[in-house]
C-alpha cells in the first residue's frame, strides 16, 4: 500500500463538479457545487442542516448527486464505486452503528475480508490496528461494553487496517468527552493518510491546511483554518444577534 | 451476555474443530431424547456443569446458566409433574438443563467468527437453490451482535418516559424505540456499504478483485 508521506501533498485530487443533490422532495441538499480536494487536512464546518454530511458523504458515493460529477483519484462515482470505496474509509458520527462484530478483533478481521488476506496475516494486521489506536488488551472483550471513546477509535481501527488512502469522517469526536476528543485529535494527526472531516468541534481543525464552510446547501468559505474559523463564527454572531 | 460471550482459553473444547463441536452437540441433542432414566440425565447434567471449570470458564458461568433456566425448569417441571408425575418431571428438566449447558459450553469456547465461517461452509452447497451463505451467516451475527445495543436503547426510551413521568406507557415507548431501532439498522447498512462489505456479504466477485489496494 502506498500512502503519500505526511509533508508530501497529493498530486490525487476529489474533484466535484457542478455537483447538486436533492432529497426525496426534490429540494436542493447542495446546490451547484464545485471543488477540488488535493490537501492532506480539509475540514468542514456549518450549522446543523448546513450540508456538511451530504457533501462529505458524496466521496464515498454514499450519496449520488442529481446534477453534475463527482471523481476521487480520477474514478468516477458511482460508476467505479466499488473501487472508491477501497480508497476512501468513512467514520460516521455513532460507532455503536459501526461496529458489526461481538468483539473488536473480529470487527476488524471481518473488515479485512475484502482484501482477501490469509487468516494470520488479517488477524496480525487487525491486533496491530487495534494496538496503533491504543485498544491492545480489548481485542477479545465484548464490544458493546467499550466506552464511546474506545468504539470510535475501534470503528477507525477497523477502517484503517483497510489501508485507505483517504479516511472521510461525519462528525466523528461528538459522543466523545474532553479527553476522548483529544485522544482522537492526536491519533488522527497521527495517519498518513488524507483526511477529510466534517465537524462541530472546531479545536478538531487546528493544523488542518483547508477549511470550507458550508450553509444552505452552499460552500460559502473557503479558506486556511483561521480564516474560515473566523468567518464561520462571525456568521453565528451574526445571526445570534438578529435573533 | 449473548454478545461476546466467548471466552479466550487453551482447552480441548477451545482447541477442537468448530465443526465437531457443532456436530457432537446436535448428536448429543437428539441422543438425550432416547435416554428416559432421569438418573443418568442427571449424570449428564452434572457433567456438563463440571466442564465449565475443566475449561477454564470456573465456576460462575456455569451457574449462571442454571440461575437463567431456574424460571423454565420450575415451570415446565412443575406443568410436567402434574401432568405425568415426579419422574418425567426430573427427566425433561435435567435433559434441558443439560442440553442448555452443553450448548452454552459450545458458544463460551468459540468465538462468533469461525461459528460464522462454519455456517458459511456448511450452507454453501445450498448456493445453487438461492441461499446465500455469507448474507445468513452475517445476519446472524449482526442480530447476536445488536442484541445489547438494542437493549440499551431500549433502557433510554424507558428513561426518557419515565422522565416524563410515562413509565408505564408500554405502547408509547414502543413507537420511538422502534423507530430507533429502524434508524439504527439503516445506520449498520450504510456503514456496512462504506466499508465495501457489501459486496463481501452478498458473496459477489467485486468485491475488491485485485486484493489488496496498491495506491
Amino acid at each position: 500500500m502506498t500512502v503519500p508521506p505526511p509533508s508530501t501533498p497529493s498530486a490525487d485530487a476529489i474533484v466535484l463538479d457542478s455537483v447538486t443533490v436533492r432529497a426525496e422532495d426534490g429540494r436542493a441538499l447542495l446546490s451547484e457545487i464545485s471543488l477540488t480536494l488535493t490537501e492532506r487536512r480539509i475540514g468542514v464546518i456549518g450549522p446543523n442542516g448546513a450540508g456538511k454530511s451530504t457533501l462529505i458523504r458524496l466521496i464515498n458515493g454514499l450519496t449520488t448527486p442529481a446534477e453534475g460529477t463527482v471523481r476521487v483519484d480520477g474514478l468516477a462515482l458511482p460508476k467505479e464505486k466499488q473501487a472508491v470505496r477501497r480508497r476512501v474509509g468513512f467514520l460516521f458520527q455513532n460507532a455503536d452503528a459501526q461496529i458489526v462484530m461481538p468483539t473488536p478483533l473480529e470487527d476488524v478481521t471481518f473488515g479485512l475480508k475484502p482484501l482477501k488476506l490469509g487468516k494470520e496475516e488479517a488477524n496480525r494486521k487487525a491486533r496491530a490496528s487495534l494496538s496503533r489506536f491504543g485498544l491492545e488488551g480489548f481485542e477479545d472483550r465484548p464490544a458493546y461494553l467499550l466506552s464511546g471513546g474506545e468504539k470510535q477509535r475501534l470503528a477507525l481501527a477497523a477502517i484503517v487496517a483497510m489501508d485507505p488512502l483517504i479516511l472521510v469522517m461525519d462528525e466523528p469526536t461528538t459522543m466523545l468527552d474532553l479527553a476522548g476528543a483529544r485522544l482522537f485529535r492526536r491519533l488522527v494527526a497521527e495517519l498518513p493518510q488524507r483526511v477529510i472531516l466534517a465537524t462541530h468541534d472546531l479545536a478538531q481543525l487546528a493544523g488542518f491546511d483547508r477549511v470550507l464552510v458550508v450553509d444552505g446547501g452552499r460552500i460559502i468559505q473557503d479558506a486556511p483554518p483561521d480564516a474560515a474559523i473566523a468567518f464561520y463564527e462571525a456568521l453565528v454572531a451574526e445571526r445570534e444577534r438578529v435573533q | 451476555m449473548i454478545a461476546g460471550m466467548h471466552v479466550p482459553g487453551v482447552s480441548v473444547l477451545h482447541r477442537a474443530p468448530v465443526g465437531l463441536k457443532l456436530l457432537t452437540l446436535a448428536a448429543l441433542g437428539a441422543g438425550l431424547f432416547f435416554v428416559a432414566n432421569p438418573w443418568i440425565l442427571g449424570t449428564c447434567a452434572v457433567f456438563a456443569f463440571l466442564a465449565y471449570p475443566a475449561c477454564g470458564l470456573g465456576w460462575g458461568r456455569g451457574w449462571a446458566q442454571i440461575r437463567a433456566l431456574t424460571f423454565f425448569l420450575v415451570l415446565i417441571a412443575g406443568s410436567q409433574a402434574w401432568l405425568a408425575g415426579w419422574a418425567s418431571a426430573a427427566e425433561v428438566s435435567a435433559r434441558l438443563l443439560t442440553l442448555v449447558l452443553c450448548a452454552t459450553l459450545v458458544t463460551f469456547t468459540t468465538p462468533l467468527s469461525a461459528l460464522m465461517e462454519t455456517l458459511e461452509r456448511t450452507l454453501a452447497p445450498l448456493r445453487p437453490l438461492g441461499v446465500h451463505p455469507q448474507a445468513l451467516a452475517f445476519a446472524l451475527t449482526l442480530t447476536i451482535r445488536f442484541i445489547p445495543v438494542l437493549m440499551g436503547l431500549a433502557q433510554e426510551t424507558r428513561e426518557a418516559m419515565a422522565a416524563r413521568g410515562r413509565e408505564r406507557a408500554w405502547f408509547a415507548m414502543a413507537v420511538p424505540l422502534v423507530i430507533r431501532a429502524l434508524r439504527m439498522a439503516d445506520q449498520v447498512a450504510e456503514a456496512v456499504e462504506a466499508r465495501g462489505l457489501d459486496a463481501v456479504i452478498e458473496g459477489r466477485s467485486d468485491s475488491h478483485p485485485n486484493g489488496r489496494l496498491d495506491g
